[in-house]
């Protein structure tokens, strides 16, 4: 018998990199570290654990922007390029560090480990990861939510009713798609809530949402069983605030457990320590060191002393931190239930990249975690939001408040002095698109093509990223070209519609490169 | 996989979305790739520029800054410089607030503040110490004897909330499969535990560390334009914050609450063993030490890596064994305030900043 219940959901995200135009592509890269560090090692944490028959719920969310790049069959053929260059390095480097045993075996392992993942990309998922996701849904394992068409921040957009229900319209009909089921629940970008946003999803069929915690604490009226049971908005939606406990134990840079002495270190790679001459066949083609994903030292410490890594110590410490979780959620849950007039419920929302890129035994930390909780170490059960809501269809009615998880919890990282130029131009072409999609425009099988166009090029231009990048100093250079490329191209078309003076091979070229959606559009 | 099976893989799916692969192509068809490409990129740094109505936009950026930026149509960019060349320094651009609850038609002119601003720079922020619920705006010019010329009228922001919420009330739904929400009479009999501790629906009383509410103080507002180049989320900004929060009556900003260097960072929540007013201090020293000096940092990453041993919990509420006044045991049965309290000790430390 349960006294409580443990949420646990991973938001995996990227924004749309693909660069045909190019022939090597740093931006990419965050598409192939991802599937090598993260997707494929969380679908082999959940293969084994069907096959010890473990019983679990997860919860994932997948933005159409990365299961559209997932899907893509040129990037899939780029990854798999990438992976045979990545195979070579390491055959070379156990041949490098013969007479080093401490990194020779760590070599080793590296080596057997792409050769693992190659062959689990290539011939067992076929190169289709949505599938092998799928594959678990339909076991009822794990829960998957929808989420916006490009990962657009809607509190920002919510002047232009139209663009945010464009952008929950199309992200759950690509959802839908690919998973082969409509979703119940969806993730807000960033967890970025207004009412009009709530209204909406309400509208659309879409039963709950998790918001940051300030949205459950702070909505109207007072929610009585503050983040430990949904609220339900005034139109029915169900919202789910995210425990800050269970959160800062996992994800603070400060006092996570990713700081752990023993846990491999992120930013020593042999990128950044070994020749450029030996390294140049495996980095960017313009000699760019780019992290390998081979790296050979543990934290260690504050300093820039670094010791050699020792998976098993890591891996143990791994079980230890997942048995530290559990106690402390077991902690919580007594009390919690104590006081409420139900099963407390924790949910648990972490962005996906953490558990192997950020934090490498993240998959391994959450492999134990399952498991001790299917052995029935703690008296938790893993449960997922549609499950509670089904065992719990009765919850308080509050309306929720603004809230996002950036920086201060509003809108401060999507909107300052550094990023406030975008919004203008967004607002204007939401207003456009509300023109061309009037019916009034010419038709035409080359108008409908420019039309489809348009939209891809406005649901780009939406994304959330490139105001994130920009404000964070962190390729901005980037974020504001692919910004002001997709608004030109937008308002290029918009005009070109509006016309009847469509450029075909213009629009060619721009289908090419932005094919977002293209099964949908 | 056959060499056919192969190439059929790197082909798209959808007709809808004719692919060129450079790496993959023959050489004619690369070159034809390249100039598709080169193509397509021309001109992607111009943005064109629209013609519409004179607007003016209302966006929150948190609870006490507002962004607003407008745009001119061509015939009023036009009337606009003939005004100034008319006018001079007498034409006085503002922008004027008003609190709302409902729609804009029904404003009341008495509750609102004036910002005066710079037509050219296209967008302001504003600072607002006590923000209303919600606000919309005019802009306009004053021309002098009194006379306003309103040039545009903006959306209505609500504005987001700074703690939760005083109102008690208690409605439930039952909310099952695709089925509209019904309103159930009273709150759900679910659990054992239904009634054992919870608090007084009759709570009259703020809990400590209540923040001002709108309306409690006068209201007021300081407003800047960013200079080109200049982020608005800099230390700058950051300072006036600060100095505008002290102001406002939040607690553990205010000078007398001093840190405590003995306290440990990740001391849990409601342990118990401190009063009420020192559950704040911890919080709000907390919350102080993200811009903590490296010492105070060092300080707190010493004190945490001594806390971790693995055998002992985080959170620990402490209501067991231990002899409690009646206003902590109520304040821990509160959860929406557990909640707000464990958020606002770990804010930013899982949130995305960069």
């Amino acid at each position: 018998m349960s006294t409580g219940y443990l949420s646990i959901i991973f938001h995996a995200h990227l924004p749309f990199v693909r660069h045909p135009e190019h022939q090597d592509s740093l931006e990419e890269n965050w598409l192939h570290e991802a599937l090598t560090e993260v997707y494929l090692p969380l679908l082999s944490v959940l293969e084994g654990l069907v096959e010890d028959g473990v019983d679990f719920r997860l919860t994932f969310s997948f933005t159409p922007t990365l299961l559209s790049m997932l899907l893509d069959p040129f990037l899939q053929s780029r990854y798999l390029q990438r992976t045979e260059r990545l195979i070579a390095l390491a055959e070379k480097e156990t041949e490098r560090t013969a007479q080093q045993p401490e990194f020779h075996r760590l070599a080793q392992l590296y080596h057997q480990r792409f050769l693992n993942l190659r062959d689990a990309f290539a011939n067992r998922y076929g190169r289709n990861l949505v599938e092998a996701f799928r594959k678990f849904q339909e076991l009822g394992k794990i829960e998957i939510l929808g989420s916006a068409a490009t990962h657009a921040y809607l509190p920002l957009l919510s002047l232009n009713p139209s663009a945010v229900r464009a952008q929950i319209q199309t992200g759950i009909a690509y959802g839908e798609q690919v998973f082969g089921r409509r979703p119940e629940g969806f993730w807000l970008p960033e967890c970025g809530y207004c009412p009009e946003v709530g209204r909406m999803l309400s509208e659309e069929g879409i039963r709950f949402t998790i918001l940051e915690t300030h949205g459950v604490t702070r909505a109207e009226p007072r929610p009585k069983q503050g983040v430990y049971a949904p609220i339900y908005s005034p139109s029915g939606l169900a919202a789910f605030g995210r425990d800050p406990e269970s959160s800062r134990q996992v994800w603070s840079s400060v006092e996570g457990y990713p700081g752990d002495y023993d846990y491999r270190d992120f930013y020593r790679d042999i990128a950044y320590d070994l020749d450029l001459d030996y390294l140049r066949p495996y980095i960017h083609r313009d000699g760019i060191r780019l992290d390998t994903g081979i790296k050979y030292y543990r934290v260690t410490g504050k300093t820039n002393h670094k010791e050699p890594y020792v998976p098993e110590r890591a891996e143990s410490k791994a079980e230890i931190h997942a048995g530290n979780f559990i106690l402390n959620r077991q902690r919580q849950v007594e009390y919690l239930a104590s006081v409420m007039d139900r099963k407390p419920l924790i949910v648990a929302p972490y962005d996906a990249e953490l558990f192997g890129h950020w934090w490498y035994e993240g998959p391994a930390w959450v492999n134990h975690l399952v498991r001790k909780i299917a052995s029935g170490e703690g008296s938790l059960r893993l449960i997922t939001l549609s499950e509670y809501l089904e065992e719990y269809p009765i919850n308080q009615v509050a309306a929720p408040a603004i809230s996002s998880w950036g920086y201060e919890g509003f809108n401060d990282v999507w909107l300052n002095g550094s990023n406030d130029w975008i919004y203008p131009h967004l607002h204007r072409a939401a207003r456009l698109m509300e023109k061309l999609s009037d019916g009034q425009c010419r038709p035409g099988p080359l108008a409908e093509r420019a039309l489809a166009q348009a939209r891809r090029e406005l649901f780009l231009a939406q994304a959330s990223d490139w105001a994130f990048m920009i404000n964070s100093g962190a390729m901005t250079e980037y974020a504001t070209r692919r910004t002001k490329r997709h608004l030109s191209r937008f308002f290029r078309l918009g005009e070109q519609i509006q016309n009847n003076a469509i450029d075909e091979s213009l629009l060619q070229g721009w289908e090419v490169q932005d094919n977002i959606f293209s099964s949908l559009l | 996989m056959d060499k056919s099976q192969e190439e059929s893989k790197l082909l798209p799916r959808d007709s809808a979305s004719p692919d060129v692969i450079p790496d993959e192509a023959e050489s004619g068809e690369e070159l034809d790739a390249e100039e598709l490409y080169a193509r397509a990129q021309l001109e992607d740094d111009e943005i064109p520029g629209g013609d519409e109505e004179t607007k003016v936009v209302l966006l929150p950026v948190n609870p006490h800054l507002l962004y607003v930026y407008w745009e001119f149509s061509a015939r009023d960019l036009e009337e606009m410089s003939r005004v100034f060349s008319r006018l001079g320094p007498r034409a006085r651009p503002v922008l004027r607030f008003y609190e709302t609850q409902t729609n804009p038609d029904s404003l009341n002119s008495a509750s609102c503040l004036e910002v005066a601003i710079a037509l050219s720079a296209g967008k302001w922020y504003v600072r607002l110490e006590h923000p209303a619920d919600s606000y919309c705006l005019d802009l306009g010019i004053y021309l002098g004897q009194g006379s306003f010329r309103l040039l545009a009228r903006s959306n209505v922001a609500e504005i987001p909330k700074v703690c939760p919420s005083d109102k008690r009330e208690e409605r439930y739904f039952r909310v099952e499969g695709n089925q509209s929400p019904a309103e159930v009479v009273a709150a759900p009999a679910q659990g054992s535990s239904a009634s054992r501790s919870a608090p007084s629906e009759d709570k009259t009383q703020a809990p400590p560390g209540r923040l001002l509410r709108s309306g409690e103080a006068s209201r007021s507002a300081q407003a800047w334009v960013e200079p080109p180049g200049r982020e608005v989320n800099g230390p700058e900004h950051r300072g006036a914050w600060g100095s505008f929060i002290a102001s406002a009556g939040h607690p553990g900003e205010e000078a007398e609450l001093a840190v405590q260097p003995s306290a440990s960072y990740s001391r849990p929540l409601y342990d118990g063993s401190e009063d009420d007013g020192a559950i704040d201090r911890e919080l709000e020293r907390t919350r102080l030490s993200r811009g903590a000096p490296e010492e105070e940092t060092q300080r707190q990453l010493a004190e945490f890596s001594r806390q971790r041993s693995w055998d002992r919990a985080w959170w620990s509420p402490g209501v067991k064994d231990r002899e409690e006044s009646q206003a902590a045991a109520e304040l821990r049965t509160d959860l929406t305030d557990l909640s707000e309290r464990s958020f606002r000790a770990g804010l930013s430390s899982g949130q995305k900043s960069s």
